[in-house]
């Protein structure tokens, strides 16, 4: 299908008002995009979701949706605070919480709601329910943004499964909303202004969704089909991707159950969205203009539109990972032109439990896969990006603060990217020895694959994990995918991320 | 009180104000400034020459002070010109502090490929050393002196003469640090420690000042001789570095205190910038504003004339100088007739022969837009646009900054800087509402004297 007759949208020339509402709402969200939490503003009367900002795959469509879950069960008023993190009301994980305020846009605006989600420790467990990854929480009301349930917040961060700092994340994320809100409170209610009035927000994004339909005449126009397993239960993701010159259809038809990983079919849209954003790199305002050219069924019971019991870490993980990676395969595969992903693996995880509310989980990132100029970057993991976020990768001083643990190194796996014209980027390597016993749960995720090259490119390393016993020289390696081992005081283990595959042939002596 | 000059050197641009011994605030109003810095652009006349002239009218042989605001630290990093660093870590450790998470790097919005800012050091620079402390900060290893000494005769054959040190759990004890750090000083090396600079939410960031610091001291002591040459062979003269930002926020300060305002903006040639009291406290801070005179005008994702990310700033400079081709925020000005003005250092490069060149790039960078009716859309609607624009992106900063609520709610708002006087009537016919206090002769220079005025 050719694009050569695609007749562009004509502009009037004041939509530059559009680029500009998106810098003020932009500059409205500061205070949370400094602090590295996702946030969203969105428009009461019609759903319309005005912008999203998150570096989280999952985020994008879900972070609106938790915001409007607040609406429609706490018909949600303005200053009124909510905090929720359950995957059925537009949450991911229950480590990820979401928080909820309205504010009033005036008399031609009506409400918005303004909301705002942060990352916190993920808890891994064996069993694989939803119930056992944290403590659940609908929308609910949370006092005022500026005078919160502080009882409320105590409790939800005393639970035996909430994650470590709860209490003191929420604070901090409350704060910055409030102040968020609050530039957004005074930029709507100036009476000078026109910029944010209603008609120009409907022509914002009208605005976008033209400017975006520039941006997709660089995606390939057709379908192809492209399947994958997820790396540790081999359930099958199929995928039907349709691209016409207005629409990104994914169809996950024929796609299996999985009794370990689910994603919800928000999450599952998000990560979808995200893939080919990602590919495109654009820099257009994400919201409902840009959202209504993708649309994505996932068959109930599948692992892509799951719901309770089962469990959501690993669907967000892992899962959400693989289908950005079969997302974009899907795309060379109607155009082999198309570079090569540079993702390649997801986050992996260890997970030490020293009882007594003890615990402490490590994330590590794979290198990337190199591209035909550039080399891999090391430590990337391109579906977990969020580097501002500090809960999501913790510092070395409060890996040991939090635990009773010594980390002997920590950095990069030299020589672990492939080698190629261009190398694959170095995965990070994880040395960490505990100081009493403990109980580890490690899962590799993706990094348990090895990031293949592009064009006769060597592959990067597979990721490994060992313990080296107190007293012991020789490594025990860890098999398998994930797996939960018990470790006496003064074992170490050691964790060796993957690396990206290289791009181009390599000359004789890079072997 | 002593003599002083208040200097301020940007990347294209430095100014100077002088303050003579006998100045006070009671003769000479706010910072005891009334007359306009005398400014200069660098291309054209260097720092020492420039400010050779300014000190003429002192008698430099009494001694005084110079407090110098700039921004090179940030200009330093940016342009890769700072000096070489060795940055000594606890080993195990030597490839975390580049290869770890920093928040600068993600602007939250899908990417395929990180935006990481890379440090200004080598790796080959980078020295693993034998020491550990724990979490509570008891000695797990302690520091052998031998291991610095052959570092020490490594660094010179290497001709490394500033250090980063980086330690684990230096904050919570600082022995091991301190007691390297005296060791290389005492070799003759300019040494950064972590502990020493103000708390990063972690370690990794910390370090990282730890070698940016490092990093911009040669460039630093480069800047402070090149004032001393200006002042020729007198002594008594003392040189306080501080961050523009710094400057402005002590300006802020002041005029918070003897005639109240609730924000500032600072329109100089090169940033604009903001200081104000968002934060919680009423303390103040600075930060930059959503237009830059030097932003570069072009399509972007949005197919119709922008605001793009790159700063063009003034090597060649704005369209209108008559040299570059990349169209700017001034350039949106000059053709809507704003900068007809005389500014210092300034007005003398404008080229009357630009305006057509400029119109024509307008023209061309909306070719995708139509008007009903017309074939084309105007270039001067399209600048017209653009000033409207931008002019709301810097209303729209005033509203969520500086709220016209609570106790300070009607306290004017400080326009200020060289640019000032066009800014200002343009803010004002957007908002009537606001209270304007137009004060084009605060410059940086000046408001780098701010705290040292009676």
């Amino acid at each position: 299908m050719s694009r050569a007759n695609l007749k562009l949208p004509s502009w009037q020339f004041s939509a530059s008002r559009s680029a500009t509402i998106a810098s003020l709402l932009d500059m409205s969200l500061a205070p949370l995009i400094e602090y590295g939490a996702g946030g969203t503003i969105v428009r009461a009367s019609d759903e319309a979701i005005l912008i999203v900002r998150s570096a989280h795959p999952t985020d994008i469509s879900t972070l609106p949706q938790s915001a409007l879950a607040c609406l429609r069960y706490l018909q949600l008023k303005p200053g009124e605070l909510a905090i929720l993190n359950d995957p059925s009301s537009g949450g991911t994980t229950l480590g990820h919480f979401t928080l909820c305020t309205a504010i009033s846009g005036g008399a031609d605006a009506g409400v918005m709601l303004i909301a705002a989600r942060v990352h916190a420790d993920t808890i891994w467990s064996e069993a694989k329910k939803l119930d056992d990854e944290g403590v659940r929480i609908p929308p609910t009301p949370l006092g005022r943004i500026d005078q919160p349930n502080v009882d409320l917040i105590r409790a939800i961060s005393l639970h035996p499964l909430a994650p470590v700092g709860t209490e003191a994340l929420i604070e901090e994320t409350r704060a910055r909303l409030a102040n968020s809100a609050a530039r957004l409170q005074r930029l709507f209610a100036s009476a000078q202004t026109t910029t944010l009035s209603k008609t120009a927000i409907s022509t914002f994004l009208s605005d976008t969704s033209a400017a975006f339909e520039h941006q997709m005449a660089r995606l390939p126009l057709g379908t192809s089909q492209a399947s994958v397993r997820i790396p540790g239960g081999n359930e099958l993701i199929k995928l039907n991707l349709e691209i016409t010159e207005q629409r990104v259809h994914f169809d996950f038809k024929g796609t299996e159950s999985s009794l370990r990983a689910g994603l919800t079919e928000l999450a599952t849209l998000s990560a979808c969205t995200w893939a080919v954003l990602a590919f495109l790199e654009t820099d257009l305002p994400v919201n409902s203009g840009l959202f209504e050219h993708f649309a994505v069924s996932a068959p109930a019971g599948t692992c892509l539109a799951s719901k309770a019991p089962l469990g959501t870490v690993r669907g967000v993980d892992l899962v959400a990972p693989t289908i950005g990676e079969l997302v974009l395969t899907a795309l060379r595969k109607i155009n082999p032109k198309l570079a090569k992903p540079a993702g390649t693996g997801s986050l992996s995880r260890l997970y030490l439990d020293f009882g007594s509310g003890k615990r402490v989980t490590i994330a590590a990132r794979p290198g990337a896969r190199a591209q035909q100029q550039v080399s891999g970057a090391n430590s990337w993991a391109v579906w977990s990006p969020n580097e501002t976020d500090p809960r999501s990768f913790l510092s070395v001083e409060e890996i040991e603060r939090r635990a009773p643990v010594r980390v002997t190194s920590r950095g990069v796996q030299g020589g672990s990217g492939g080698k190629g014209i261009t190398s694959g980027g170095d995965g990070e390597l994880v040395c960490v020895q505990v100081l009493s016993d403990a109980k580890l749960l490690w899962n590799l995720g993706r990094q348990a694959l090895k990031s293949d090259g592009h064009a006769s490119g060597k592959p990067g390393q597979a990721a490994h994990a060992s313990i080296v016993r107190a007293g012991a020289t020789d490594p025990e390696e860890l098999t398998g995918f994930e797996g939960v081992v018990q470790l006496k005081a003064g074992d170490e283990v050691r964790f060796h991320g993957a690396g990206g595959g290289g791009w181009g042939a390599p000359s004789d002596d890079g072997e | 009180m002593s003599q002083r000059i208040g200097l301020w050197v940007g990347d294209s641009f430095a100014e100077a104000v002088t303050l003579a011994a006998s100045s006070s605030i009671g003769t000479k109003g706010t910072f005891g400034i009334t007359e306009n810095p005398t400014r200069w652009f660098l291309s054209k006349k260097n720092l020492t020459d420039g400010l050779r002239e300014v000190v003429a009218g002192l008698d430099v042989t009494k001694g005084g002070e110079i407090i110098l605001s700039s921004s090179q630290d940030e200009s330093i990093l940016r342009r890769r010109i700072g000096g070489p660093v060795a940055f000594l870590v606890t080993s195990g450790f030597e490839t975390w502090v580049k290869s770890a998470p920093h928040p600068s790097h993600t602007p939250l919005k899908p990417a395929a490929v990180p935006n990481r800012i890379a440090l200004p050091i080598s790796s080959d620079h980078i020295f693993g050393i034998d020491e550990r402390l724990d979490s509570e900060g008891n000695a797990v290893k302690p520091l052998k002196t031998e291991e610095l000494e052959f570092l020490a005769a490594k660094l010179e054959l290497l001709k490394v003469k500033d250090i980063a040190i980086g330690f684990l759990h230096a904050r919570k004890n600082s022995s091991h640090e301190a007691q390297a750090k005296q060791y290389f000083e005492e070799k003759g090396f300019r040494v950064v420690a972590s502990h020493q600079l103000v708390a990063a939410p972690n370690e990794v960031l910390t370090w990282r000042r730890a070698i940016e610091r490092a990093y911009v001291a040669s460039a630093r002591l480069e800047l402070e001789a090149q004032v001393r040459a200006s002042l020729g062979e007198a002594e008594g003269w003392t040189i306080k570095q501080i961050s523009s930002d710094e400057a402005l926020i002590q300006a802020f300060n002041e005029a918070r205190t003897r005639g109240g305002a609730r924000l500032a903006m600072h329109f100089g040639l090169e940033k604009f910038s903001w200081t104000g009291a968002e934060t919680i406290g009423g303390v103040a801070r600075a930060g930059t504003l959503p237009v830059q005179p030097t932003c570069q005008i072009g399509i972007t994702d949005w197919p119709f004339p922008s605001w793009t990310a790159v700063d063009r700033g003034y090597e060649p400079g704005p369209m209108m100088f008559g040299k570059s081709h990349q169209l700017t925020w001034l350039d949106v000005l000059s053709v809507r007739e704003r900068m007809n003005s005389p500014i210092d250092a300034f007005s003398d490069k404008i080229s009357e022969k630009s305006r057509s060149r400029i119109l024509e790039t307008l023209t061309t960078l909306g070719r995708n837009l139509i008007e009903p009716g017309r074939r084309s859309v105007d270039a001067l609607a399209i600048a017209s646009d653009l000033e409207l624009m931008g002019i709301e992106r810097i209303c729209g900063a005033i509203e969520m900054l500086a709220p016209a609520t609570g106790k300070n709610g009607q306290a004017p708002i400080e326009i200020w800087g060289s640019l000032a006087p066009i800014l200002a009537p343009l803010i004002a016919a957007r908002r009537p509402d606001l209270e304007l206090r137009v004060r084009p002769e605060i410059s940086l220079a000046g408001a780098a004297l701010a705290g040292t005025v009676a």
